[in-house]
């Protein structure tokens, strides 16, 4: 899924398409309000994360005419504008959620994805949409979640969605990292890092009653990970 | 600005200038109306002035008659060619001591039809009775004129009688006496007996010597009619005033003349005013004298003078500038008969309509507009000043707020990125050694308390602007309250305070977390400042009754002493003491958290000072 975000602070920009990354977010960035109409127009991104002060044309320009030419496009306002009138006159123009700063990691993507929720459920159901089944945790791609009966949902990112299809559609093989990053980055070449481990770690904390010995998502030394 | 401020203002403007404006109007109108009396005055001064000049002319005319009567051969031929010479007699006349009438006999068969027409006008005033009763009378009228300028001859008009066969004596002062007379067969006055002889007056110079030198009405004041020597008759017969002088000699005979009425009346009209150079002069000097103020000189130059008879027809008018129709029925603005014998005739003075008024008190009326206008652009000023200078504090606090929210405003992007990378990195590194991952701690911390101080001075500016408002969401209170306590439990570790968690809050109500969160941190926050070292228990119990949660925040720390329990929720307020001294803080956290909870629906109070402090906080919360 791409994603525009935004945002005249270079750092926050940064930041928030290095969450959004890592979340499995194709990344699109804009420093100001023309560049950001000219990525709208020429990509034409899934999802929009608007700052509202913003040089040139501000978010709520942006905002109306994003919904003008596209109107079920999911936008999310990322601003220090914390009064009530800017929240309302930011959802009045068609906006999906409004984040104040200072705003955590987990705030933030725990809104993006909620809003992905509605913009996947609003798609035709299809093969990626399909809900699949690891061990006892059924997977929702659809709703970003992992349900285990009896206990409460665990969201999922895209990239963690990517990466449990990938292992469940080969099942009982051992799945490449190459394969991974194809599959989950989008990424032709295996970066040198961590990067793959990392995430699955912090996957593994959320999906397995052991995290220390996972029954989901194996460790196959020196190859990858399996699905049993 | 409030309101009633602004309608107290705004009478203190008002009252004065109103208060002033009718003052004003009340002085421009008592100006008006003494301008207009002194006009009146001045006018009335302008037509005394002229009769007297009429007086004065009559009195002449007298004198000349008089001795003209004396000098005449005393005789019809003598009358007749005194009539003859002298242009302004019209006829003259001889009465005996009897009342016969010697001149113009009616058994004279010589009459002219003058004389004859004398005999039929003056039929009934050729008596001594007559003559010597009208003329006391008229001495009399003369006497009330000089001393109240403003009585008019009653003098009602006369019949239209083209025949001129009435015969009207006029009475002065008894209108009630005029009747009018049947008029006699004119062949009564052709059956008159033979006339006696006149006898010989005095010489003339003796006469002459005889006559009264003063003033006719001074000479005859207090002088009983049978002792007058002389005198006027004035009639009124036909369309106009007739004039007779008498004299009477020792021997108690008439002999006297009428006077040429229009001869008269062109002597009265040539000294009105008229256009010419002479008369201008003649304008100005007696303007000059009767015009006491300059009032009158706005006036004076549309005036129109007019000598009018008893029926009000108009014998002379004049204007001084161009032609001035008058209304129908208009009063003259001043008026005053001519002194007997000629007070059949008054002279009117009229001004244009509104001329009266017009520029009446117009300096006054501009001094006073001037005046108002400065006062009241003086207590507008003083208005403007006491408002800014009001206002200005408002500003200034505005200014102040506006300030700080700006600042805050400004410090939340930087302080989101402090707070993202620093949870970035946390979550990146899955294994950290114990003091960087203490060190990552301190930042997300720090951050975190950042973000709070600014939200409470972010609320505190909301809140001084009547700003503040709520968002209940569905959720559950225990939720926030681990969440908030998870936040704080390293801080709190930090400085050796335990905090323990006794929840009894589980259900899902609708409540503001965000409200929520920055009560408790607020509260936490003085615990981490206030106690460390302590042990703090936050423990959340429903009332289903009330529908209220009632969330304790309880602390082992030092306590709050009874003189600072209440003064700690306002705003600013900090405990000065040796605990206290140093520690950082603005001194709003528990004012905004008192204020935040009340907007909830609920309350913060400090429950127990002693041995540590007990905070309850109470909100509404609707059940889901």
């Amino acid at each position: 899924m791409k994603i525009l975000v935004a945002e005249d602070d270079h750092n926050l920009r940064r930041g928030l398409a290095a969450l959004l990354e890592r979340e499995g977010y194709t990344v699109l960035t804009a420093a100001n309000g023309r560049d950001a109409l000219d990525v709208f127009q020429s990509q034409a991104p899934e999802f929009v994360c608007l700052d509202i002060m913003m040089p040139g044309l501000d978010g709520y320009e942006l905002c109306k005419r994003f919904r003008k030419s596209r109107p079920g496009l999911p936008i999310i306002f990322i601003s220090a504008k914390s009064e009530e009138i800017d929240k309302v006159l930011g959802l009045e123009l068609g906006a999906d959620d409004f984040i104040t700063k200072p705003f955590g990691t987990r705030e933030v993507l725990a809104r993006i994805r909620a809003v992905t929720r509605r913009c996947l459920a609003a798609r035709e159901p299809d093969a990626s949409t399909t809900p699949f089944t690891m061990d006892d945790l059924e997977i929702r791609p659809a709703e970003l979640r992992a349900m285990r009966p009896g206990e409460p949902p665990i969201d999922l990112s895209l990239r963690d969605v990517a990466i449990l299809r990938a292992l469940h559609a080969r099942r009982g093989q051992a799945v490449d990292r190459a394969t991974l990053f194809r599959e989950a980055w989008s990424l032709e070449h295996v970066p040198m890092s961590r990067t793959l481990d990392q995430h699955v770690s912090q996957l593994r904390k959320r999906i397995e009653r052991d995290p220390q010995n996972p029954q989901v998502i194996c460790t196959v030394h020196g190859v990858g990970y399996r699905f049993d | 600005m409030k309101l009633r401020s602004f309608i107290v203002l705004l009478l203190l403007v008002l009252a004065p200038l109103a208060a002033l404006a009718w003052l004003g109007a009340r002085l421009a109108r008592h100006e008006q109306m003494a301008a207009e009396r002194h006009i009146e005055a001045a006018l009335r001064g302008r037509l005394d002035d002229l009769a007297g000049q009429i007086d004065a002319m009559m009195e002449d005319r007298r004198r000349a008659l008089l001795a003209a009567l004396a000098e005449a051969e005393p005789s019809p031929a003598g009358l007749r060619e005194l009539a003859r010479k002298n242009p302004h007699i019209a006829q003259g006349f001889a009465l005996s001591s009897a009342g016969q009438i010697i001149y113009p006999n009616p058994a004279d068969p010589t009459l002219s039809e003058a004389e004859w027409a004398f005999l039929r006008r003056a039929q009934d005033s050729l008596s001594p009775g007559e003559l010597l009763a009208a003329s006391a009378e008229e001495l009399s009228a003369i006497n009330q004129i000089a001393g109240a300028p403003q009585a008019q001859a009653q003098m009602p008009a006369a019949a239209n009688d083209p025949q001129g066969t009435v015969s009207r004596r006029v009475p002065i002062n008894n209108p009630a006496q005029s009747q009018q007379m049947a008029a006699p067969p004119a062949q009564q006055l052709t059956q008159q007996p033979a006339p006696q002889q006149m006898q010989m007056p005095p010489p003339a110079q003796q006469q002459a010597a005889q006559m009264p030198q003063q003033p006719y009405a001074q000479s005859f004041a207090n002088v009983s009619p049978l002792e007058l020597r002389s005198g006027w008759y004035a009639w009124y017969w036909g369309r106009g005033a007739h004039v007779l002088l008498w004299r009477r000699d020792e021997l108690g005979q008439f002999v006297g003349v009428e006077l040429n009425g229009a001869r008269l009346l062109a002597d009265v009209i040539a000294l009105l005013p008229d256009s010419t150079p002479e008369s201008e002069k003649r304008i100005n000097l007696y303007r000059s004298l009767t015009d006491g103020g300059s009032a009158s000189r706005y006036y004076v130059q549309a005036e129109l003078l007019r000598l009018v008879d008893t029926s009000g027809a108009t014998l002379y008018q004049w204007t001084p500038r161009g032609p001035m129709t008058l209304a129908d029925g208009s009063k003259p603005s001043a008026a005053r008969p001519l002194a007997p014998p000629l007070h059949a005739w008054s002279l009117e003075l009229h001004l244009p309509p509104g001329a009266m008024g017009a520029g009446l008190g117009r300096g006054t009326q501009l001094a006073l507009a001037m005046g108002l206008a400065a006062l009241a652009l003086a207590l507008g000023g003083m208005a403007l000043y006491l408002w800014r200078e009001q206002t200005r504090a408002l500003r200034e606090a505005a200014q102040r707020v506006t300030f700080v929210n700006q600042v805050s405003h400004e410090l939340k992007t930087p302080l989101t990125n402090i707070r993202m990378y620093a949870e970035m990195m946390e979550d990146s590194l899955d294994e950290l050694a114990e003091q960087p991952r203490r060190h990552l701690d301190v930042i997300l911390a720090e951050s975190r308390r950042l973000s709070r101080l600014i939200g409470n001075i972010l609320s505190f500016a909301r809140r001084q602007r009547n700003g503040l408002t709520l968002h209940p969401q569905p959720g559950v209170i225990d939720e926030t309250v681990e969440s908030v306590a998870g936040h704080f439990r390293p801080a709190l570790e930090a400085q050796n305070i335990s905090l323990s968690l006794q929840l009894g809050a589980p259900e899902p109500v609708r409540f503001d977390a965000d409200v929520l969160e920055q009560i408790l941190g607020n509260l936490l926050n003085n615990v981490e400042k206030y106690a460390p070292g302590a042990a703090v228990t936050i423990s959340t119990r429903c009332e289903a009754a009330s529908g209220r949660t009632i969330i304790t925040v309880a602390d082992t720390g030092p306590g709050i002493a009874p003189a600072h329990r209440e003064k700690i929720f306002a705003p600013f307020y900090r405990i000065s003491s040796r605990l206290t001294d140093g520690v950082a803080g603005t001194g709003i956290g528990l004012s905004i958290a008192r204020d935040l909870a009340r907007l909830h629906g609920g309350d913060l109070r400090l429950v127990k000072g002693d041995a540590g402090a007990t905070f309850e906080l109470t909100i509404n919360a609707e059940t889901e």
